[in-house]
C-alpha cells in the first residue's frame, strides 16, 4: 500500500465521511447506509453509481443475493462469511484502501462496507451500458465473422479469446488517463511477441500524462515515433478475427476502454493493404485484388496530377484525337485547369465530410445528389468539363478502394500536393513529390520495422509469401518479420 | 526480436541496388556520348574495367576499417570530388529538365528544387539510404530494361556487323578503358558504405555483382545506340541515350509519345545519385566532426551549378576535371589510407 493512500478504517462512520467527502455533489453515485444481521445490528453501506449496477433488490443480482442472505445470519458470523465468500461469488475482492475502493467503484462496481470490518469489498455488477457487439462496419468483408469490437475492453478482450483459445494469449491491463483512468489491455502471444517490442510498448504509454483518453486515437497520436508524418504508424481494426489473424502473426493488438477500434502494432505500409478475408480466398484472386488496390492507391494520389501534367505541359504525350477531345471539353470553361480540378476536387470532399456526418439514409441522399446532380449542373454551367468529373471521380473511387479509412486520408492529401505541383511544373514536379515521398516512407519505422517491409529487406521475408501477389495458402509456412525467430513456422505437413 | 531496423547497418542487397542505383544513370547518360565511350573499344574497356575493378574492390574492401577514423584533411579532400560531381550533375539534371520537361522554368529554380528535394533528408542515416535505393532500384533498372527490349525493335543489324565503323584500335580501347575507370572510380567511396553494411567482409561478391551489373548495362546500351543510330550519327551526339529514348515507344499506339516517362525514369535516377552524393557529404563530414560544413557544401555545389547556367559550363570541363583531378585525387586518396592502414596494423593496434 502507497503510504499516502488512506487505509480502510474498522469504523464505518469513518469510511462514510471520507465517502461523502470525496463523492459530495455527485449525484449520480448511490451512497445507501443499511442495517443488516439477524436483528439489523450491523451497520453497512453501500456504494455504487446507479446505472452501472443493478437493482440490489433483485432476486438473481449478486448483490442482491449477498444482501438478503446477510439479513438471516447473526452478526458474529458476517465478517467470516465475507473473508471466504461463502456465497460463492465469482467476482468479490478485499480492497484495503478508499483510493482502490473509490477506483473500483467508479469503474462500475458497487463497494460493500460493514462496521467492524477494516476491508472494503468490491462486487462486480454488469457495468456501466454500452452497445454490446455490433456488425462491424468501417472493414466489411464478404467472407469471414461479421462481429465487430464493441466500447468495453473487457467485451473486446473476450472476443480475442474467444478466437484464440491459448494459454500463451496474454492480457496485461493497465491505466492512461489522470481523470479519465481509461483502462487499456495489452495482447500479445507470449512466445510469438518478441520481448523487445513489448518493452518498447510499455515504456511508450508510459512515456506520457494525459487528462483524458476518450479513444484509442489519442494513445496512437501520442505514442507515434514520427507524429509529423501523415502516414499512420499503427493499424487499426473492428474485426476481432483482424485483431486475433494478427496476434498470431506475432503482433500486439492494444485495446482502449470506450473505443471500438483496436490499435494494432508494428505495422507496415502493405498491412494497410490487406483485409481479414485475404487469408479466406484463393491466391490469385486475392494477388489480383491486391495489385488492384496499389493501382487505387496511385490513382487517388497521382491521376489528377498526372491530368494537369500532360494537358498542360506534355500534350505530345496523348493522341491527337483525345487531345482534340480534352480540348473540346474544356471550351467555355472559365478557370484555369488547375482551379477547375482543384474546386472540384474539394467539392467531392465536401460531399463526403457532408455524407459522413448526416445521420443514416440522409447521408446517403447527399451522395447521391452531390455527385450526379451537382457534378451534372457544374457541367451544363460550363463551370467544369466532363472529364475533370470523370478525373474527379476515378480519383475518389482509387481512395475509397484503399482498404483503410485512416491510410487512404495521406494520399487524400498528398494528392493536392501533387495537382499544385505538376499544375506549376508538370512531370518535373511529379518526380519532385514521388521522390520526397518515398524518401519520407523510406525513413518511417513502427516500433523499429520498417515502414516499407516487405518492399524493403526481403531477404528476411523470404518465405512468408504475402507481398503483393499473395501465395497459395499452403506455401505460407512462415510467419512475418514481427514474429520471433524461433517461432516463425506457421504451417505444417503441406 | 530482430532489431535489424535500427542497428544502423543495411544488407548486402541494399548496399548492392544503392550502388547500381547511384552511378547507373550518370554512366549511361553521359559515357556514351560525350565521353566518346563506342564501338568494340567501348566494350573492351568495360571488360577491361571488370577485371581491374575485381582487384580494387578486394583492396577496398580490407581497407574499409582504416575509414572508421579518417583524418580531417583526408576528408576535406574527399569531398572535393563529391562537390565538383555534385554541381555537374545537378547543373546536368537541370539542364535537361529545363531542356526535357519544363519549359519557362529558370534553370537556377529547376537546380533549387532539386537541390531542396535530393538534399532533404540526406543525413538522416544509412538504412533510410538503403531502402530507398532498394525500392527505386529495380523501378529504374526495370525501366532500362524496357527501354532497351522496345529499342530492340528498332535496330539494324547492319550497322552493328559493320567491320571498319567502332573497330577495335589499341589507342582508342586505352583510352575508353581510362574513361570507364574514372566513371566507376566513385567506388572509392565504397569504404565509407561498408562501414555501415552488415558482414562487410564478404562483401565483395555482391560489389563485384553491381559493377558486373553496371558494365552490362553499359555495354547492352553501346550496341543498342549503335544498332539504332549508326556509327556517323552516334559519334555526333552528346548524349545518345536521349534520342533513343525519343523514339521508342510501347506498341499498341497506348500513347503518342512515351519520350516523357523514359526522361522522368532517367531524372528520378539523376535525383538518386544527387542525393547520393549529398548523403557521402554529409556522412565525411559527420565522421570528421564538420557537420555544421553541410549547409555550406551544399551552397557550394549550387553556386558552382548555377555559374555554369549562365557562365563557365561545368559540363564543358568536367570530363577533364573527372580525368586528371577527380579520379587521380580518389585513388591517390585510396592508396594514402591504404598505407595508412597498413602502418596502422603494424603499430600492433589497427583502428576501429
Amino acid at each position: 500500500m502507497d503510504t499516502c493512500e488512506t487505509p480502510v478504517s474498522a469504523s464505518l462512520r469513518v469510511n462514510e465521511d471520507y465517502i461523502r467527502q470525496k463523492l459530495n455533489h455527485c449525484d449520480d453515485i448511490v451512497i445507501r447506509p443499511m442495517r443488516l444481521g439477524e436483528g439489523k445490528k450491523v451497520d453497512c453501506l453501500v456504494v455504487y453509481i446507479e446505472v452501472a449496477v443493478t437493482n440490489m433488490m433483485l432476486e438473481d443480482s449478486v448483490i442482491g443475493k449477498l444482501i438478503n442472505h446477510f439479513w438471516e445470519i447473526p452478526p458474529s458470523q458476517m465478517k467470516e462469511f465475507l473473508k471466504y465468500n461463502s456465497l460463492g461469488i465469482s467476482d468479490v475482492t478485499e480492497i484495503p484502501t478508499m483510493e482502490a475502493a473509490l477506483k473500483a467503484m467508479l469503474a462500475g462496481n458497487a463497494i460493500f462496507f460493514m462496521d467492524g470490518f477494516d476491508q472494503a469489498i468490491k462486487i462486480a455488477s454488469k457495468g456501466y451500458p454500452n452497445m454490446g457487439v455490433t456488425q462491424a462496419d468501417r472493414e466489411k468483408v464478404l467472407r469471414g465473422s461479421k462481429e465487430g469490437f464493441s466500447d468495453s475492453v473487457k467485451t473486446n478482450s473476450a472476443l480475442i479469446r474467444k478466437r484464440v483459445k491459448d494459454t500463451r494469449l496474454k492480457i496485461v491491463e493497465s491505466y492512461s488517463g489522470v481523470r479519465s483512468d481509461t483502462l487499456m489491455h495489452l495482447l500479445y502471444v507470449e512466445d510469438l511477441a518478441p520481448e523487445e517490442l513489448l518493452e518498447e510498448i510499455k515504456n511508450r504509454l508510459s512515456s506520457f500524462e494525459i487528462d483524458g483518453v476518450m479513444d484509442s486515437g489519442v494513445i496512437q497520436q501520442l505514442s507515434e515515433e514520427t507524429w509529423y508524418s501523415p502516414f499512420p504508424q499503427f493499424q487499426t481494426t473492428e474485426r476481432p478475427d483482424r485483431a486475433a489473424m494478427e496476434l498470431l502473426n506475432g503482433r500486439i493488438v492494444l485495446i482502449c476502454d470506450n473505443s471500438p477500434i483496436a490499435l494494432i502494432l508494428p505495422t507496415t505500409f502493405h498491412n494497410f493493404m490487406q483485409v481479414s478475408e485475404d487469408r479466406y480466398q484463393h491466391f490469385e484472386l486475392v494477388s489480383f485484388l491486391r495489385c488492384l488496390r496499389y493501382l487505387a492507391m496511385l490513382t487517388a494520389t497521382l491521376l489528377p496530377g498526372l491530368y494537369l501534367a500532360v494537358t498542360r505541359f506534355h500534350t505530345q504525350v496523348l493522341p491527337t484525337n483525345l487531345l482534340l477531345s480534352f480540348a473540346e471539353a474544356r471550351q467555355g470553361v472559365p478557370f484555369s485547369s488547375v482551379v477547375e480540378l482543384v474546386f472540384l476536387e474539394l467539392s467531392f470532399e465536401l460531399i463526403r465530410e457532408a455524407g459522413v456526418r448526416i445521420p443514416g439514409a440522409l447521408g446517403n441522399a447527399i451522395g447521391i445528389v452531390g455527385g450526379l446532380i451537382i457534378g451534372q449542373a457544374a457541367v451544363e454551367a460550363n463551370l467544369v468539363s466532363p472529364i475533370v468529373v470523370m478525373i474527379v471521380a476515378l480519383t475518389a473511387l482509387g481512395s475509397l478502394a484503399i482498404p483503410s479509412e485512416e491510410f487512404s486520408a495521406p494520399f487524400r492529401l498528398l494528392k493536392y500536393l501533387f495537382i499544385f505541383l505538376s499544375g506549376f511544373l508538370g512531370i518535373f514536379g511529379i518526380l519532385l513529390g514521388v521522390y520526397g515521398v518515398i524518401s519520407h516512407l523510406a525513413g518511417l519505422k513502427s516500433f523499429q520495422i520498417p515502414y516499407l517491409m516487405p518492399f524493403v529487406g526481403k531477404e528476411l521475408d523470404r518465405k512468408q509469401g504475402d507481398g503483393v501477389l499473395r501465395w497459395p495458402l499452403r506455401y505460407m509456412n512462415e510467419r512475418p518479420i514481427f514474429a520471433n525467430q524461433d517461432q516463425r513456422v506457421r504451417l505444417k505437413g503441406r | 526480436m530482430r532489431m535489424f531496423a535500427d542497428n544502423q547497418r543495411i544488407s548486402h542487397r541494399q548496399m548492392s541496388r544503392q550502388m547500381i542505383l547511384s552511378l547507373i544513370v550518370p554512366i549511361l547518360l553521359c559515357l556514351p556520348g560525350t565521353h566518346h565511350i563506342l564501338g568494340a573499344n567501348g566494350l573492351i574497356g568495360i571488360l577491361t574495367n571488370f577485371v581491374i575493378y575485381y582487384f580494387v574492390i578486394i583492396l577496398l574492401i580490407r581497407i574499409a576499417p582504416a575509414y572508421q577514423n579518417l583524418p580531417k584533411t583526408i576528408a576535406l579532400l574527399y569531398l572535393i570530388p563529391l562537390v565538383f560531381t555534385g554541381a555537374y550533375l545537378l547543373a546536368t539534371t537541370a539542364r535537361l529538365v529545363c531542356t526535357y520537361l519544363i519549359s519557362g522554368v529558370p534553370q537556377w529554380l529547376a537546380g533549387l528544387l532539386i537541390l531542396t528535394v535530393c538534399a532533404t533528408g540526406s543525413h538522416m542515416g544509412m538504412e533510410k539510404r538503403g531502402r530507398i535505393g532498394e525500392v527505386s532500384c529495380s523501378l529504374v533498372v526495370g525501366g532500362f530494361l524496357l527501354l532497351y527490349l522496345l529499342a530492340c525493335f528498332q535496330g539494324d543489324s547492319v550497322y552493328v556487323n559493320n567491320p571498319v565503323q567502332g573497330a577495335f584500335r589499341w589507342t582508342d580501347s586505352l583510352d575508353s578503358s581510362y574513361t570507364i575507370f574514372c566513371a566507376l572510380s566513385y567506388l572509392g567511396f565504397l569504404p565509407f558504405l561498408l562501414s555501415r553494411v552488415s558482414k562487410p567482409n564478404s562483401s565483395r561478391k555482391p560489389v563485384f555483382a553491381g559493377v558486373l551489373i553496371l558494365g552490362a548495362m553499359l555495354g547492352i546500351a553501346l550496341l543498342l545506340s549503335q544498332a539504332v543510330f549508326g556509327w556517323e550519327r552516334l559519334i555526333r551526339e552528346k548524349f545518345p541515350i536521349l534520342p533513343l529514348m525519343a523514339g521508342t515507344n510501347l506498341p499498341g499506339d497506348i500513347l503518342a509519345r512515351f519520350d516523357v516517362l523514359w526522361i522522368a525514369l532517367l531524372i528520378y535516377g539523376l535525383f538518386f545519385s544527387l542525393g547520393s552524393i549529398f548523403f557521402y557529404g554529409s556522412h565525411i563530414l559527420e565522421h570528421a566532426g564538420l557537420q555544421p560544413l553541410r549547409l555550406w557544401m551544399l551552397l557550394l555545389v549550387y553556386i558552382i551549378a548555377v555559374n555554369s547556367f549562365y557562365g563557365y559550363q561545368i559540363e564543358e570541363w568536367f570530363g577533364w576535371l573527372l580525368s586528371w583531378v577527380v579520379t587521380p585525387l580518389i585513388t591517390a586518396l585510396t592508396l594514402y589510407m591504404c598505407l595508412w592502414y597498413k602502418s596502422k596494423s603494424k603499430g600492433g593496434v589497427p583502428e576501429k
